[in-house]
């Protein structure tokens, strides 16, 4: 970790930058940095010259090796997916749970088993429809209270902002469904130097993530074509359809990827994590097949829970074929490719990767 | 009646908020009772949020004054707030001036946030002392009280060092005329408390050594 | 106070300028009077409410001064005596139908009493008003003490009824808001009763309207001649007078006296400065070779002066005259016994009275180094800290460069440290909205700034309405936030068309701000700026929006609140406070700026100053570990 940097190197480094992903690892720590829809900014300078926002931040140092130490124990040998246990295709027993979910329901089965359990007291999840088209993040204590809680929005909400206002009000025992920029940032929040509440959370499920949409942008875009209001789910459908269709109440519309692509965030073109590296448990689709997805699991402690899970029936398993893996591999791959062009356009420089430090190995691989 | 020094000048400071205005209104109401032409100047307005506070009171026998005292003319000082005295002393205050002081501090707002540093009270009573003839210290508000009527505390204490030659008893009848009769008992016992302090009876008055000219 | 009423002529009170002025209006039997709040006029019209019912006066609170104006006005129409009292800005509103009443004329005693503020020690500007009265065609008298500013206002009343015009009296801060000795009236018995008929047209023959205004001007003259408030004071013949009006006759007075030149120099107190009594002045003037002139703040005097000199340039001679032109007095900010001294003796070629040089190099060292400046703030418990807060999280989450064009009231300060900077413009009442509506059509210029015009209660009801009306028609991009905390209370509370009474206290009909909007067809949420968070989500959302929206931000100024209601009292639970420390780094104490809350240096944690705090709460709402906490209920 790097000592003496604070919330206005933050302004420089990050949010002055374009990089902020507005994961709200830095929001409700203190009072000088706030978010509102997926905005996040400093209102006021705290004065310090050193603090937790910078540390936390998944856009500054963040060193992957000595992340994956902290969390799996060990550095990676798979380049592409990062630490793993065990990979396949999974989905939710309960149909009715996979009716209301984005493909096999498989985070919604999961986090309820985890809440019912007592593995977890409270569950930090994201309503994707809550306001409009904005997702909001919810402290759930209860599993019938995750019913609005299923689906996909591509604007994210800032999970961690939820996440440390839950530590202050003493939750210690927490489950969190996040993307991996917010599952790194978690990370880096558990090994560092600095008291946080972070350590609260027990079991973390990552979600893949190609890019993020940002609000503002989107929901101009949308505007006069949708009631933002009645919107019920959006999806992208497998190449080569190039579409992405969102669900309404007065019916669907779809739009070409092209358009919509333009509201991608500029931090997401650097992001180097697609299927959330980090995650006790990362899951995602598998293209092509609707009600079913991918299940990665990563840590001791996860594949702990996971063996329960399957012990009382909440999935359904099955092997994922080597070709489907290997499709996984290469367009993780690709991200990260794509990541450090995108970070070389910035800084112009071999040597500079901004906020990545990589071994040796992986520069060879993709510098 | 004829005044030893004639126009008189006395200066009430303090902070917006403290009461100034209440208590040059009795000082100034006793000393036209007293058959003077009293003229009090005051600042107002914007000045009243938070922001320093200074009544002129001028006494004359002869003819009514303007309401700004001249600079380094204030003969008399009655400081509501520490540093609010010394601020006025720069200004207005001379070798000669006689100087009563309430030793509890109010923060200014760049104090509270750190931008400017208060110094401690007894170095600020010590350098007053340096500067004019005489000090004296009235604690007009004892520990874990509110401070309410302090203001009226003070000009009791005015009233009970004999610099004003002015009867106490006109500022009691003041004291009726200004105030809701409601307060009235509240305000005449803190008057009361502020002649005895003066009056050397309390621990509370403690002169500072200062510099005697002659 | 129980002298503005004291039925006991004779008795010597001390009073205030703005009192005497109410009691000269008493004694002159005045029926009506209508007023906006302004400093320092603003007492003059409170002390007539406070007596209202026993002389059976009509006193208002006018949505602003143009409206007291004409208010006012008919009453005088109708044959009765009526005042109206505003600060310098207020004339400036009635400058319209000051120079159509002059001409269309009066009939009861109608009395403009302008109050200026010299140095803008209340006020967003400085100017002399006294020019309007010249620019008017006008009468213009100048009180120079306390006992000036009650008899004068009473003969004003006779001047306006003699001329059949407005009679304007000008006062200013260090007379208005001074107090000092006051011989009472006698009180009248008034037995007027209100008619109109008659026809005042201004613009029926406006030339010749004017000509006959002219004429009147003569008329007031010779009535001035012999008016007893000119008067001089010194030997008979002497070579050097000071000539001199309003406050500076009490400042030339005693710096004459601090020089001891009072057999040296004669001062010509003058009281009626428009139209100039210009015999009485020549008269005393002969064997005269210099002329000081003393006057705040405009060398209105003396411009006027010199032009009689000339004029009397045969019978007179050639005159030295000191004053604003020649440099002896700054023409601008207020004057003081000091500055009149200066001017004097270096004509004089003497010394002023030194002050001790080593107690003055002490004191001011001490001054400049040791002693924290104090800057004015808002009250603990204002809601206008929690709205710039709000605002400032707003602009800074939308990142847009976006600003605050500012207006007249106690949320003036937010220009400072007490509201975070964030007022970057302020003008006149009404001048934020105005600004803004025309910020708020540059997009096709390039300019994507997001504009918030913040905006009085008061002042909405005063100025802003006809802007957003404007801003309305040309959907024009600016968000409009009222701060709406009850009354007008920079100047001291008084009520407005939303607090629900008069200037009595009795009841009266709202005029909601929110249904004015809402007729206007702009977008308007009321919200309570105590819910920081939400306030700043919503304006975040509301500057994402275009055209023009109102935030009215609704809470009571707090002072008010806590007078009438008993208050939780707070403390700040220092175990769980961590200062310094990131996650907090002294927020409520160093950044939120609420008087209320101290640093304590020894235990290095924040404290709550009971005797300030006034227990609205919302520094605990803002703490970021929920260590301030409730101590039950003030008593």
């Amino acid at each position: 970790m790097q000592a003496g940097k604070s919330s206005s190197d933050l302004e420089q480094e990050v949010f002055s930058q374009d990089l902020c992903t507005s994961c709200g690892a830095c929001v409700n720590i203190c009072p000088y940095i706030k978010v509102v829809k997926d905005k996040v900014a400093v209102i006021e300078p705290c004065g310090l010259t050193e603090g937790k926002c910078y540390d936390f931040c998944p856009r500054t140092l963040t060193d992957i090796a000595a992340l994956d130490k902290s969390v799996f124990g060990k550095t990676r040998t798979d380049y592409s997916l990062g630490p793993y246990i065990s990979i396949e295709m999974a989905q939710a027993k309960d149909s009715e749970i996979r009716c209301r979910a984005q493909y096999g329901g498989v985070v919604s089965a999961l986090m309820k088993y985890a809440l019912e359990t007592g593995e977890i007291s409270n569950a930090v999840l994201t309503r994707p429809f809550d306001v409009a088209l904005m997702p909001s993040s919810v402290l759930v204590e209860e599993s019938n209270q995750m019913a609005e809680c299923a689906g996909s929005n591509y604007v994210s909400s800032a999970t961690l902002a939820k996440m440390n206002e839950a530590a202050k009000q003493g939750k210690d025992s927490l489950g969190l469904v996040g993307i991996p920029c917010q599952v790194i940032a978690l990370r880096k929040m558990q090994s560092s130097k600095h008291e946080t509440g972070a350590r609260g959370v027990k079991l973390v499920i990552g979600l893949f993530c190609t890019w993020a949409l940002s609000y503002k942008g989107f929901s101009e875009f949308l505007k006069g074509k949708v009631d933002l209001t009645k919107v019920k789910r959006i999806d992208i459908p497998p190449p080569p359809a190039n579409v992405m269709v969102v669900e309404t109440a007065a019916g669907d519309v779809k739009f070409s990827l092209d358009e919509v692509r333009k509201f991608i965030k500029p931090t997401c073109g650097v992001c180097y994590d697609m299927t959330s590296e980090f995650a006790d448990i990362s899951v995602g689709m598998v293209e092509g097949i609707e009600d079913w997805n991918t299940l990665i699991v990563r840590t001791p402690a996860g594949k702990k829970f996971i063996d329960k899970a399957k012990k009382a029936d909440v999935l359904n398993t099955r092997p994922l074929e080597q070709a489907r893996l290997e499709h996984l591999k290469q367009a993780s791959s690709i991200k990260k490719k794509r990541a450090i062009d995108a970070i070389q356009k910035r800084t112009n420089d071999k040597k500079n990767l901004l906020y990545l430090r990589l071994n040796a190995q992986e520069k060879r691989k993709y510098v | 009646m004829t005044l030893e020094k004639d126009p008189l000048n006395l200066i009430i400071a303090g902070v917006g908020g403290q009461g100034n205005i209440l208590a040059s209104q009795i000082v100034a109401t006793a000393g036209i009772k007293e058959g003077l032409y009293v003229t009090v100047g005051e600042t107002y307005g914007a000045s009243q949020r938070g922001g320093p506070v200074m009544s002129h009171i001028r006494f004359s026998a002869l003819a009514q004054c303007g309401p700004l005292i001249p600079e380094g003319e204030a003969d008399i000082i009655v400081g509501l707030e520490p540093i609010e005295t010394l601020r006025i002393i720069a200004d207005f205050g001379n070798p000669k001036t006689r100087v009563i002081v309430s030793p509890r501090p109010i923060y200014p707002i760049w104090v509270l946030s750190g931008q400017a540093k208060y110094p401690p009270v007894a170095e600020v009573l010590q350098k007053l002392g340096e500067l004019v003839a005489e000090v004296r210290v009235v604690k007009a508000i004892q520990e874990g009280e509110t401070g309410l009527a302090a203001n009226v505390v003070m000009v009791g204490a005015l009233a009970g060092s004999g610099m004003l030659p002015i009867a106490a008893k006109y500022f009691g009848e003041s004291i009726k005329e200004i105030v809701a009769p409601k307060d009235f008992d509240l305000n005449l016992q803190a008057f009361r408390k502020g002649v005895e302090l003066t009056r050397g009876k309390a621990v509370a008055s403690a002169p500072v050594k200062t510099r005697r000219r002659r | 106070m129980v002298t503005l009423e004291l039925d006991q002529p004779g008795k010597i009170v001390l009073m205030m300028g703005d009192e005497a002025i109410a009691r000269g209006a008493i004694e002159a039997g005045v029926d009506f009077c209508a007023s906006y709040p302004g400093t320092p006029a603003t007492e003059i019209t409170e002390s007539l409410a406070r007596v209202a019912d026993r002389f059976n006066i009509y006193v208002e609170w006018s949505t602003n001064e143009i409206v007291a104006f004409e208010a006012a006005t008919a009453a005088s129409l109708a044959g009765l005596r009526a005042l109206v009292a505003m600060k310098q800005n207020g004339i400036n509103v009635c400058a319209d139908f000051l120079m159509t009443v002059n001409l269309a004329g009066t009939n009861g005693g109608l009395v403009l009493v302008a109050a200026d503020d010299p140095s803008a020690i209340s006020s967003s500007n400085e100017q002399d008003s006294r020019s309007y009265a010249r620019y008017a065609d006008l009468p213009l008298l100048e009180p120079a003490d306390f006992q000036e500013a009650k008899d004068m206002t009473k003969w004003a009343f006779e001047v306006s009824e003699k001329l059949g015009l407005p009679c304007i009296m000008r006062s200013v801060t260090r007379l208005s808001h001074s107090r000092g000795n006051v011989k009472l009236g006698e009180l009248p018995e008034k037995k007027r009763t209100a008619k109109f008929e008659g026809i005042y047209i201004s613009g029926a023959f406006a030339a010749a309207q004017h000509a006959a205004l002219h004429q009147k001007l003569e008329q007031a003259r010779e009535e001035f001649e012999s008016s007893p408030f000119n008067f001089y004071v010194g030997p008979k013949k002497a070579r050097f007078v000071i000539v001199t009006s309003g406050s500076g006759w009490l400042y030339s007075r005693e710096a004459v006296a601090a020089l001891g030149l009072e057999n040296k120099v004669v001062i010509l107190k003058i009281g009626t400065t428009w139209p100039l009594p210009e015999k009485f002045i020549v008269e005393h003037l002969k064997n005269v070779t210099e002329i000081l002139i003393v006057e705040e703040v405009d060398p209105f005097l003396e411009q006027n002066l010199k032009i009689l000199l000339a004029e009397q340039a045969k019978t007179l001679g050639p005159i030295e005259v000191y004053g604003a032109k020649s440099g002896h007095r700054p023409a601008y900010g207020e004057m003081n016994q000091d500055k009149v001294a200066q001017a004097l003796a270096s004509i004089k070629g003497l010394k002023t009275r030194a002050r001790d040089g080593k107690y003055v190099e002490k004191a001011k060292e001490l001054l400049l180094s040791y002693i924290p400046i104090r800057m004015p703030t808002f009250c603990t418990g204002c809601p206008h800290r929690a709205s710039l807060w709000a605002i400032k999280s707003a602009l800074k989450l939308d990142g847009r460069d976006g600003f605050v064009t500012g207006d007249i009231g106690c949320y003036s300060l937010g220009a400072g440290p007490a509201g975070y900077f964030q007022l970057k413009t302020i003008h006149c009442m009404g001048g934020g909205i105005g600004l803004a509506n025309g910020f708020g059509k540059l997009d096709k210029f390039g300019f994507n700034q997001p504009v918030i015009a913040v905006c009085g209660d008061s002042t909405f009801y005063h100025a802003a309405i006809p802007a957003l009306i404007n801003a309305r028609v040309n959907n024009s991009n600016v968000l409009m936030v009222v701060l709406d905390n009850g009354g007008t209370a920079m100047t001291g509370f008084q009520p407005h068309p939303g607090s629900g009474c008069d200037a009595l206290g009795r009841p009266a009909p709202t005029v909601e701000i929110e249904n004015i909007c809402k007729a206007i067809g702009v977008e308007v949420r009321v919200r309570d700026p105590f819910e920081i968070s939400q306030a700043v989500q919503e304006l975040y959302d509301m500057l994402q929006e275009s055209g023009p929206r109102v935030m009215v931000f609704r809470r009571r100024c707090f002072r008010i609140e806590a007078k009438e209601k008993l208050q939780k009292k707070y403390y700040v639970d220092q175990s769980k406070c961590i200062g310094d420390d990131c996650g907090c780094a002294r927020f409520c104490s160093r950044v939120f700026n609420c008087p209320g809350i101290i640093w304590d240096q020894e235990a290095q944690r924040a404290k709550i100053d009971e005797v300030v705090c006034t227990g609205c709460g919302v520094c605990a709402t803002l703490c970021p570990r929920g260590a301030i906490m409730v101590r039950g209920v003030a008593s």
